[in-house]
């Protein structure tokens, strides 16, 4: 088999990413942790994690440089290498955005966190968004990426929900403002990460395919 | 460890055979310049170098020995024979290279291997026998001249000019000709105007060959050429070379003479030893 | 209309079919590469639009090659066609002469004889070649005292000197360093306003960087052709995604 070598160092650029997904999804687990069960423990390991997906990304985006240096791929190599480096980046921003959820539950003294269930609703959608992009990259499955493009109206609805709920909630008592501001800022995290999480997919879709989602008909 | 030390003795065996081979090429070759020199050089002081060269009277009954008519002949008659060799036998190589389909050249290349291996007496005589006459018919006279003696000459040197230009042809890259060809130009042209000229080297080298074997030339020349020890006087009159003057008189020659011809051996010595330094000098130059 | 049409082109030496049934349009003013493993046809393919297989023994062809709608090799005498198609080959070849007569010999062998006109036409051609100010001032120098690149450039304006339609490179720079090979691709790119160039070439990062179209051949067929860029992103065949990924040799 020729260019075992090159096989080689795109089975390590495999491995590096589903590492990078588990930091992801891992990074948003403990956000949701610290909101919902206000655990400080796990606010700090969603800043550290942050921390730990910033250095991944760099260490992936030079095997994917190296890669393009060294290997002059074509055709599929090229599209996978490719979008391993587009992948990256949105994964990157995952990370931020747990991080900057964790931050805010600082300032979330309430015990009770009354929109709980929709809330915990958009971490677990989320999380299972990142989880199955990473693995549709992986597995090169076309219509796992599809269903992740598809689950981001789940995490949409869930938060109009949340929104409304807040309203109301502000209406009712005005003096729960930051709490419900704080609350609305962190649901808007979860949804920029579902958004991520269909970017991702919609590259896993290029690598297979050569188009990307909005031009395929 | 045995057989490292017996295959060093064989190794040194082998050395000193090859050497001892060596030396004797060398000593023969020696040898012969030693007895050329040895006697030639002192006889031509006694003549008197210039009077010897450029002497134009050779009587070796009233003691002159002037070569220069000899010389001149020697030239001439060479001249001729390359007039004559060079560019039928330039041609017939190219021919046979590039042109000649390949049923005929399984004829024609034996041919002219046989032509080389043809002693020069039997040149000689078919010279005599056929061109001679030929000659008596077409200018009157004698028949013998410089012009037969050059005819012959000519077409005893075509196989070696033949030979070395078809070898010379056949060793240009054959990237020169396609190169030519994808030109548009046609096979006559890339041939002649590209072949050729590429193979220029080499075909001098046989030129300077068919000198040396020209210049070399005794027993045909002598049976052909007329053999008059004057100053040539014209093509149609006879000639005499300078080895067709050592084969002739060397039966009988005596002391001062006898060195005299040797002497004359010297003297073609010389002339061999240059153009064997023109092949060399051609060679040397093709390899840059 | 294209400039070559060529129609189930079949080729054998002797028994061996080098090539099998090969069609291919080739449009004009294009650079066109052929890429494939060794022995699967491209340089035959190559050497018989310009009718250079003619000098090999044994070899027969059935199927049409048209040049402008003409048929080479019914409608055409052969030097006029190489005339028309010009070609470089693997191995720089200039002539055991000056640079001057190199570039001279396809228009004197074509019954230019005038000096000035012949002064022109080298220059032209050498500037053509993007090499006449290296060698304005030693034109009568000898051309084997060049370096391979230099060499290169010397035949391919001895080409244009006869001023073709067409020029043939059958892998031009694999015998060349790296940076003349990027001199000759930029030439090529010059060149293809005003000619079509046809290129064989092992160095498919050479195919992508300056062809046009790419045809892929694998034992004497043609398994795609078609815009290069496609072919290396998204090739059509899965032979052809396993050579241009380097999966097979």
């Amino acid at each position: 088999m020729m260019r075992s070598r090159f096989d080689e160092q795109l089975d390590l650029l495999n491995l590096e990413l589903i590492k990078l997904g588990a930091l992801c999804e891992e990074a948003i687990s403990a956000a949701a942790k610290a909101l919902l069960d206000n655990d400080a423990v796990m606010r700090d390991r969603a800043i550290a994690a942050e921390r730990e997906i910033d250095q991944k990304e760099n260490e992936i985006e030079a095997i994917c440089l190296r890669l393009l240096l060294q290997q002059h791929p074509v055709a599929k190599d090229l599209r996978l290498i490719s979008s391993a480096l587009k992948m990256i980046s949105d994964m990157e921003r995952i990370g931020d955005q747990a991080q900057d959820i964790a931050e805010i539950t600082r300032f979330i003294n309430e015990k009770y966190i009354s929109n709980h269930k929709n809330i915990a609703d958009m971490a677990r959608a989320t999380i299972k968004m990142v989880t199955d992009s990473v693995e549709s990259f992986v597995q090169k499955d076309l219509a796992l990426a599809r269903s992740v493009e598809a689950y981001d109206d789940v995490v949409d609805d869930l938060f109009k929900k949340v929104r409304t709920d807040l309203t109301r909630l502000i209406r009712q008592n005005p003096d729960q403002g930051d709490y419900c501001l704080d609350l609305l800022m962190i649901a808007k995290y979860f949804e920029r990460i579902g958004d991520h999480a269909v970017n991702i997919a919609g590259w896993v879709v290029f690598s297979l395919t050569g188009r990307h989602t909005g031009e395929l008909t | 460890m045995q057989t490292a030390k017996k295959s060093k003795i064989k190794e040194t065996l082998a050395k000193t055979g090859f050497f001892i081979a060596a030396c004797a090429s060398i000593a023969a070759v020696a040898i012969i310049c030693l007895f050329l020199f040895a006697n030639g050089i002192p006889a031509m002081g006694e003549i008197g170098v210039f009077k010897f060269l450029l002497g134009t009277s050779w009587k070796p009954l009233n003691n002159s020995f002037g070569i220069f008519p000899m010389i001149l002949g020697s030239i001439y008659v060479t001249a001729g024979a390359i007039l004559i060799g060079v560019p039928a036998g330039v041609l017939c190589a190219v021919f046979m290279a590039r042109f000649c389909p390949q049923k005929l050249y399984r004829v024609l290349k034996p041919a002219i291997d046989l032509l080389a291996g043809i002693p020069s007496i039997v040149y000689g005589f078919f010279g005599l026998m056929v061109v001679v006459p030929l000659m008596q018919d077409i200018f009157g006279g004698s028949g013998k001249s410089m012009l037969t003696a050059s005819l012959l000459l000519g077409i005893m040197i075509l196989p070696t000019i033949i030979g070395v230009t078809e070898t010379a042809l056949r060793a240009v890259p054959e990237n020169y000709y396609e190169g030519a060809l994808a030109l548009g130009a046609t096979h006559e042209q890339s041939v002649f105007f590209v072949l050729l000229p590429a193979a220029k080297s080499g075909i001098m080298a046989g030129v300077v060959l068919g000198i040396g074997r020209a210049i070399g030339e005794a027993m045909a020349v002598s049976i052909v050429a007329g053999n008059q020890a004057i100053m040539p006087r014209g093509l149609l009159k006879g000639v005499r070379t300078l080895t067709t003057n050592i084969v002739l008189e060397m039966g009988y020659a005596a002391d001062l003479h006898r060195d005299a011809l040797i002497a004359t051996a010297v003297v073609l010595f010389v002339f061999i030893l240059l153009i064997n330094l023109l092949f060399n000098l051609l060679k040397g130059r093709d390899k840059s | 209309m294209n400039k070559f049409s060529v129609t189930d082109l079949t080729l054998k030496y002797g028994d061996f079919k080098a090539l099998k049934n090969v069609s291919l349009n080739i449009a004009a003013n294009e650079i066109t590469s052929f890429i494939g493993p060794s022995g699967c046809g491209k340089s035959t393919f190559l050497k018989t639009l310009n009718r250079m297989n003619d000098l090999v023994e044994g070899c027969t062809i059935t199927g049409q090659v048209l040049l402008d709608g003409k048929d080479i090799y019914n409608d055409m005498d052969v030097n006029t066609l190489r005339k028309t198609v010009g070609m470089v080959f693997q191995k720089p070849n200039p002539f055991p002469m000056s640079i001057y007569d190199n570039v001279a010999f396809g228009p004197r062998a074509h019954g230019i004889r005038s000096k000035s006109q012949l002064d022109e036409i080298v220059e032209t051609s050498l500037k053509q070649a993007a090499i006449w100010d290296e060698l304005k001032n030693r034109l009568k120098k000898s051309a084997l005292g060049l370096s391979g690149g230099q060499q290169q450039r010397l035949c391919i304006a001895r080409a244009l000197a006869v001023q073709p339609d067409v020029l043939l490179m059958d892998e031009p720079t694999s015998a060349l360093d790296p940076i003349s090979t990027l001199k000759i691709e930029e030439l090529a790119l010059t060149l293809k306003k005003d000619y079509t160039i046809i290129i064989v070439t092992h160095n498919m990062q050479q195919a992508t960087r300056i062809s046009d179209k790419t045809a892929f051949f694998l034992m004497g067929e043609i398994i795609e052709h078609g815009p290069t860029e496609e072919l290396f992103a998204m090739p059509k065949d899965q032979r052809t995604e396993d050579y241009i990924t380097g999966r097979f040799g």
